[in-house]
Parts: C-alpha cells; sequence; structure tokens
C-alpha cells in the first residue's frame, strides 16, 4: 500500500475515526492493530520479522529490568550508600549483566538484519576471495531472501531503545503491546524517521485526545508531502531511470543534469515522504521527529549530514559515534600513535570513528561495494575539510571573503550540493563501482550539447521540465521562507479564506500535475528500499 | 461545547463541499468531450437526458449504435426508445448498464446484441471502456462495471473520479474542453451514430473456422445474469444479432443462444443477418468499415424493419398523438432529418 495511493488514504481516514471513537486509554492499541493490519498488507507472512524483533527487544527490556530489581536486593540501598566500594562493585555487576542482555539482544535483531540484508552480501565476497586465492571453489548462499518491509529502520529503533536502556537514558515499557506498537507504528515503517523512545513514546501511547490542529497540521504535512512526491520526485525518476541506465549512450552533459536531477527527486521523494510521515502520526497526535532541516542551504558535507536524514546521522552519532569514539582501545591507539606524531595522535579516535560511521552508514544504505565507497568518501570528505579548515580561512581572508558574506554562503552552499550530487553517482550506478567511475569519467571528459528531442527519449518532455524546474523553484522559495518560520506556521498567519485558497489550489495542482495513474510510471519511494 | 461542535461540523461540511467541487471542475474540464470527434463516447451519458418514459432500449457494441435509429423508429412506429451501445461494449458492461438503465427509465423492452459473447476475460480495451462507462452516474453498478472492465494497471477510483486518469491531458487541453465542460451539446441521435462512409468494394472475407465454439466463461456468465435480471423485473429481452458483412459469425453461436434464450420466459434470440436480404440491405452501398456496420442508409432500412418487428412482437405502444412525447420526440426526429440528409447528400 503506497503512501501515495488512496488505499492508504482509506486506511488512514479508517484508522483515525477508530482511534477517536475509542476511550483514550485503549486508543494506542487501535494504533498497534492498524500498524499491524499495514505490515501484513505490505509484507503477508514477513510480518513474522518485525513480530519477533519487538518479542526479542520486549523479552531484553525485561530483563535488564528484572536485572536492575536484582542489583537492588544483592546491594541493599543503605549498603551502597555508606561504602564507596559497595556502591561501584554494585554498578560494575549490574553494568556487566545489562551489557551481556543487550549484547545478546543485539546479535538477534543485527543478527536477522544480517542474514536477510547482507548474507547474499557477504557469501559472494567470500566466494570472490576463495576465488582469487583457492581456485573456483565456492559457497553456497542462503539464496534468494526477502527483505522484510522498514527492516533497516525497524532495527535501528529497536536496537536504539535497548541501547538506551543499558545508559539508563529511559525506563523500560512493560506494556508488551506499547513496546510493540514502538516498534511496529505504520506511518514511519516504510522510510522512517528512526525514531527515539523517549521522543515518540509520550504521544504515541498517550492516547490523545481529538484536536482540530493536530487535524489540520497533519494535512497540511501530508498535502506537502504528496505534492513533493508527485510533481518533483516521480515526474523526475523516469529521466532519472533511463539517462543513467543508458549511460554509456548519452554525454556527460546529460549524466550532469542526471546527478543534479537526482539529487533533487531524492530530497523531494525522501523528504515528501517523511512530511506524509509526519502528518499521518499528527493526524493521532503523534509528534514524529524531523528528518530534514533544509539540506542544500547547507555549507559544507558535515552540516549537510546533520540536516539530512537527521535521524539516521544522530543514530549513528549516539550509538555508533561516541561509543567508538571514546572506547579505551581508541583511546590507547590515539596515545600509541601520539608517541610517533602528536598530529595523527590527536586525530586517531574522531577520524577512526567517523570513517567507522560512515563505512557501516554505507552498508545501511546497501549491501553493495558502492554504498560502502559512498559512505567512506563522505566520511573522507569530512575528516578533510577539518584538516583544511585552516587553508580555507586564510584563502578567505586574502580573497577578503567574510564568511557570512552573500556570496562565500552561496558559494559554499553550491559547492556542498555539486558534492553531495557527485557522491550520489554511486548512488545511482546501479551496477556498480565501476560504472560510477564511468559515469563520472564521462561528466568530465565528454561534454556536449543537450537537445529537447535527446531529453524526451529519456523519460523527459518539455512540459515535464517546465513543471519540475517549476516545483524546484517553489521547493527553494519554500525553503527560503522556512528560514526563520516554519511554512506550516507562515500559513496560519494567513486568513482563512487565503489558506483554503492555497489549499485547494495545492490539491488541484496535485490532481493536475502529479505524476500518477495509468500512463505514467511512478516510483515507490527510494528509501523504501533501505 | 456546543459551539466548537457546530463549528467543526460546519468546516467539515465546507471541506467536504470544496473538495466535491474541485473534482468536480477538474472532471468537467479534463474528460475527453467527444463533442467533435469520437461522438460514439456520449452515447452511454446522453441516455439520462431522454425527456420521456422509454419504451425500449437497445445495448451492444458498436454495430448496435450505427444500426438502430430510434428517431426513426419513432416517426414510423411511434415508440420511445435508446440505443445505449458503446464501442465494444462487453456483455458484462451491457448487464450493468441495463441494470442502470431500469434504475433511471425502465423500459418495456431491452434487446441486446450479441457480437461480443465472443469476447471473454482477456478482452480488454481501455478508450471503449471509458467511453462506455465514464458516461454512467456514478452508482454501485458504475463502480461494479469499472471493476469488472478494467486491467490490473487501472485504478477503480479512476472510475469515480476520472480528473485521476485524465490530468495527463493537461498538455492536450484544447478551446473544446472549456466550452463544453458545463454541458455539452447533444450528438447523437438518441444514441444512434450515423454512418455516412460506405465499402462499395466487396471483399471476399475469410471463414476461420474454430475448434471450440463455446462461449468464454465469463460472457456467458453475464449473458445468464442478464436473462435472470430481465426475467426478475419482468422485462422481455430480445438477444439480436445485428446484421454485419464479416463472415465471424457461426451457426454454433445461433445454437448455442437459443438454447440459453429457451430456458426463460422472456427470451427469445434472433440473428438478423439472415434477414439481410428481406431487409433489403446492399452490400454495396449501406455498410461500411469493412462491412462491419450498417452505414445510415443500411441503418434506416434495418431501423424501419427492427421497429417493425419489436412493435409487432412485444406490442409497443404508439405515442406520436400524445403531446408529452411528440412535442420532444418530433424535434428530435426534425434534428435527424436534418442531418442525416446533409450527411446523405455527402455520402452520394
Amino acid at each position: 500500500m503506497s503512501f501515495v495511493s488512496f488505499s492508504f488514504a482509506l486506511f488512514v481516514a479508517a484508522a483515525v475515526l477508530f482511534y477517536y471513537l475509542i476511550p483514550v486509554r485503549y486508543r494506542y492499541l487501535v494504533l498497534l492493530i492498524f500498524s499491524l493490519l499495514f505490515y501484513y498488507l505490505a509484507c503477508g507472512k514477513y510480518i513474522i520479522y518485525i513480530l519477533l524483533a519487538s518479542l526479542v527487544t520486549y523479552i531484553s527490556s525485561m530483563l535488564m529490568e528484572k536485572e536492575k530489581q536484582k542489583v537492588q536486593v544483592l546491594f541493599p540501598a543503605e549498603e551502597t550508600a555508606a561504602d564507596r566500594n559497595k556502591k561501584k562493585e554494585a554498578k560494575e555487576w549490574l553494568k556487566k549483566r545489562l551489557k551481556r542482555i543487550m549484547i545478546i539482544d543485539l546479535l538477534l535483531v543485527f543478527g536477522t538484519l544480517s542474514v536477510l540484508k547482507y548474507s547474499e552480501f557477504v557469501f559472494a565476497n567470500i566466494n570472490l576471495f576463495r576465488l582469487l586465492f583457492f581456485g573456483d571453489r565456492k559457497l553456497r548462499g542462503l539464496g534468494d531472501l526477502v527483505l522484510p518491509l522498514g527492516i533497516s529502520f525497524y532495527t535501528f529503533q529497536a536496537a536504539g531503545y535497548i541501547i538506551d536502556l543499558y545508559y539508563k537514558r529511559i525506563d523500560a515499557e512493560k506494556n508488551p503491546f506499547k513496546l510493540m506498537l514502538f516498534v511496529t507504528f505504520f506511518p514511519q515503517i516504510i522510510q522512517g524517521p528512526i525514531s527515539r523512545f523517549k521522543d515518540l513514546s509520550p504521544t504515541l501511547f498517550a492516547g490523545n485526545r481529538f484536536e482540530r490542529e493536530n487535524i489540520r497540521k497533519g494535512l497540511y504535512y501530508i498535502l506537502f508531502g504528496v505534492a513533493k512526491k508527485l510533481i518533483i520526485a516521480d515526474r523526475l525518476s523516469l529521466f532519472v531511470q533511463r539517462s543513467s541506465a543508458f549511460y554509456k549512450d548519452v554525454n556527460g552533459t546529460y549524466l550532469l543534469l542526471t546527478i543534479l536531477f537526482y539529487s533533487l527527486q531524492l530530497y523531494a521523494d525522501f523528504s515528501g515522504g517523511i512530511n506524509i510521515t509526519i502528518g499521518t502520526a499528527r493526524l493521532f497526535g503523534v509528534e514524529v521527529t524531523e528528518n530534514f532541516a533544509r539540506p542544500f542551504f547547507s555549507k559544507s558535507v558535515a552540516e549537510y549530514w546533520r540536516r539530512w536524514h537527521i535521524t539516521l546521522g544522530t543514530w549513528f552519532r549516539d550509538y555508533i559515534f561516541y561509543p567508538i569514539s571514546i572506547s579505551k582501545n581508541l583511546m590507547n591507539l590515539g596515545k600509541k600513535v601520539s608517541r610517533v606524531s602528536s598530529f595523527f595522535g590527536k586525530r586517531t579516535s574522531l577520524y577512526t570513528a567517523t570513517i567507522v560511521v560512515w563505512a557501516l552508514t554505507g552498508l545501511w544504505h546497501g549491501a553493495e561495494w558502492r554504498y560502502v565507497v559512498w559512505g567512506l568518501l563522505n566520511g573522507i570528505i569530512m575528516c578533510v575539510s577539518a584538516e583544511l579548515e585552516p587553508l580555507y580561512a586564510w584563502l578567505n581572508r586574502k580573497a577578503g571573503w567574510k564568511d557570512d558574506s552573500f556570496l562565500h554562503k552561496a558559494f559554499s552552499i553550491i559547492r556542498t550540493f555539486l558534492i553531495m550530487s557527485f557522491l550520489r553517482i554511486f548512488d545511482l550506478s546501479f551496477e556498480g563501482i565501476r560504472m560510477a567511475l564511468s559515469i563520472l569519467k564521462r561528466i568530465l571528459l565528454r561534454q556536449g550539447g543537450i537537445t529537447m528531442s535527446r531529453l524526451e527519449e529519456l523519460g523527459l518532455s518539455q512540459n515535464d521540465l517546465i513543471i519540475s524546474l517549476a516545483g524546484i523553484a517553489l521547493l527553494f522559495v519554500i525553503s527560503m521562507l522556512q528560514r526563520k518560520k516554519s511554512i506550516y506556521e507562515r500559513l496560519m498567519g494567513l486568513s482563512l479564506p487565503c489558506r483554503w485558497v492555497i489549499c485547494t489550489l495545492s490539491v488541484a495542482l496535485i490532481l493536475v500535475f502529479g505524476y500518477y495513474g495509468l500512463g505514467y510510471s511512478g516510483a515507490d519511494f527510494i528509501y523504501m528500499q533501505f | 461545547m456546543k459551539r466548537p461542535i457546530y463549528g467543526l461540523i460546519i468546516k467539515s461540511l465546507c471541506v467536504l463541499i470544496t473538495a466535491w467541487l474541485l473534482f468536480t471542475v477538474l472532471d468537467r474540464i479534463f474528460m475527453p468531450k467527444y463533442v467533435e470527434e469520437n461522438t460514439d463516447g456520449n452515447v452511454t451519458a446522453e441516455f439520462y437526458r431522454a425527456d420521456t418514459p422509454l419504451d425500449a432500449v437497445f445495448f451492444g457494441s458498436s454495430t448496435v449504435y450505427n444500426a438502430i435509429a430510434p428517431d426513426k423508429m419513432w416517426n414510423e412506429f411511434g415508440f420511445s426508445s435508446y440505443t445505449r451501445a458503446s464501442a465494444s461494449q462487453t456483455i458484462w458492461q451491457s448487464y450493468y448498464l441495463i441494470r442502470d438503465t431500469v434504475h433511471y427509465n425502465r423500459p418495456k423492452l431491452v434487446t441486446l446484441d450479441v457480437s461480443f459473447m465472443k469476447y471473454g476475460e482477456d478482452f480488454y480495451e481501455e478508450a471503449s471502456n471509458r467511453k462506455t462507462i465514464d458516461g454512467m452516474k456514478l452508482s454501485f453498478d458504475k463502480l461494479m462495471c469499472a471493476r469488472d472492465s478494467m486491467w490490473e494497471e487501472e485504478s477503480l477510483y479512476s472510475y469515480a473520479f476520472p480528473i485521476l486518469r485524465f490530468h495527463s491531458r493537461w498538455n492536450e487541453l484544447r478551446a473544446e474542453d472549456f466550452k463544453y465542460a458545463l454541458r455539452r451539446p447533444t450528438v447523437t441521435y438518441d444514441g444512434f451514430i450515423m454512418g455516412f462512409r460506405n465499402d462499395p468494394d466487396i471483399e471476399n472475407y475469410e471463414v476461420v473456422e474454430k475448434e471450440d465454439y463455446s462461449f468464454p466463461p465469463k460472457a456467458a456468465e453475464y449473458l445468464v445474469r442478464i436473462m435472470e435480471y430481465c426475467e426478475e423485473e419482468d422485462i422481455p429481452l430480445l438477444l439480436m444479432k445485428t446484421p454485419t458483412y464479416i463472415n465471424n459469425w457461426f451457426p454454433e453461436y445461433d445454437r448455442q443462444l437459443e438454447e440459453m434464450a429457451g430456458k426463460y420466459r422472456n427470451v427469445e434470440y434472433v440473428n438478423f443477418d439472415y434477414c439481410a436480404d428481406i431487409i433489403g440491405l446492399d452490400r454495396r452501398a449501406d455498410y461500411m468499415d469493412g462491412h462491419s456496420h450498417l452505414n445510415i442508409c443500411g441503418a434506416e432500412k434495418f431501423s424501419g424493419f427492427f421497429g417493425k418487428y419489436i412493435k409487432d412482437r412485444y406490442g409497443l405502444p404508439d405515442h406520436r398523438q400524445d403531446d408529452t412525447y411528440s412535442s420532444v420526440w418530433n424535434e428530435r426526429y426534425t434534428r435527424y432529418c436534418i442531418d442525416g440528409e446533409i450527411g446523405k447528400a455527402a455520402l452520394k
């Protein structure tokens, strides 16, 4: 069931109706039932994976809770208060127990993800290795495994919950149905965001009362998301798919246009989907974390990643980057390196953690080397940029550019956009790294003219181009307007008739210019495949 | 406490009315108008403009709307009728159209051309489906008709809200689309489409014998449904084969249809192919489109014969002395004559 379908609209309408008809204390159960139904309709029997993930997470959390209670019996409060060593001992004891449970839990949930998503990749690489070094012996893979919908998202969400419990950032949820709802909540199952328990649970479990503001805000978000998806993203999708598929037959200018359009398509698609997610959740009064903050206005790659897919970035930062960068082993390594070179010693833990995080981020996006390379390049660019900071500052001083001057900002923004677009070549290159390099080569060395007829052959007619550019321009204007106030707040500042006219016009634009229906080959949400 | 609830209800109503208006306006602008070309796309819809009760309604494919002229039959026999046929109208579409027709203007006689009994589940033409179904008013029958007619890539919603299908016409809209958005002129002659072409060359069409002459299950199932429905509604049903000159109809079909019709009290089957000589149809002058349809000359001959047959057989009334009918139908007949003569002159 696609987010941009009548079936989904009816599904949500039914869910909203039931939600507000049921007594407040049972409303979370309505959400759970509809979430499971949604998942079942999308995946059928593969619902078992998400049910197991919920179950494992629940059992682990309860075991952790039990250990926390046990420590109070084994080490009574009076004793630990009086004896520092006893307190330390109790802490160590609990930490050890909790860690053991956490590791088993993570092994189980990430193990499932690894087997389903990465086993083919691992076997392929082992086989390649064996072929190179031991002849042509082949290991048999696990066959074609079906990747359940949203597994990367719900696995990370469930894992985040257990890690937060380990660090005692949250209290365990004792109601298994509520925890299951946290893992399976249907608006965010397709493409995130990856919510944190402490952020999502208050409104998710509350049994929110009907408030017009929630409905209004939700519908505005949905409208905005659908417009982005249907008018811009899907319209560009055919051109991007075709020109990348026929990359050998088109010159570099088309490919340059392809990667620029792909960046915009991806943004419109993913952020549009997130808007629909936030809007749908809001209809139930549930507040889902924002996942984008005008990323194309970033002045550096690092900033870009703080504004793009924010929840994934913060997940990796909190659960991978920080633990790695402050881990004893890495600190010790840094100290050892410092003995040889203090320059590298200081940077060892930071950059190692950065590279690891980005390699994993690449892998999260897909079980292929091109994603790993894409991730690593992001990490390397960030490390290099950090090192080049003094050089930039010196150049700016020499050129007389101030950091906050319009020209400097514009230059930085365009540079970042271009870097990110070029990195996306790896994303686009479904044949692998070789294809990515070939596209890059063609862009750099084989420039040529563009004709409308060729663009049309590649799936972008003149009218489609005009609409796409108009849509992108509108998106740009809206992003500019959002610098100080969200577009929703701005809309609310308008009079009621104005809002009605804007909404009616928006719906009309979607209905007329949306890329949907027979004769159009609209695409699924891109992040759904991750 | 009450005021917010009233406010909410009023606002919700406003939202619904705005949405309805928006869809209606967009539907009307974007749907093909079928006024200046492909006028057969209006046959299904113009049925609702019948200003008098109808005595007979004729269903079937394009062979029917090119062959049966209600205005001509009015003038000669005095009964009111409508040709609710459409291009490639499948048997299941006929079923839902008959139900829809009975709901709005219950006729005394229903006739169904059976040429499409040969086509089953795998038959699909989106353009024809659209011409047939889009003209129906929104109802359960319309949606069921769409469900049974569409293929998997189509969306049922697009039959309820045609803008979802025709929005792709945004770059081909013409003045006609705005001009006729509010009201389309009447372009058919009570469902009859005049054909002003002919096929003077006689070709010997090859007869391709078949191994199995049984009707496809879906067509057979819906024919049974039609017969049962007419029996329930106590409306006589005439299953008929409109005369054509292409050899794609076999006696085996006739036998099966006679057998099926024989099981019902109010149903009979007549193959008018066998009456072509009695009707006086001239193979060189009265046919068009590869002899698969009658042109205006052939239609007038056939309508005269067919009208007499159903009037006598089913006792259809003569309303010519009834002002309620004659004020409407005489005007229609005049229009039919004027346009017909102009076309016939061009044909000669």
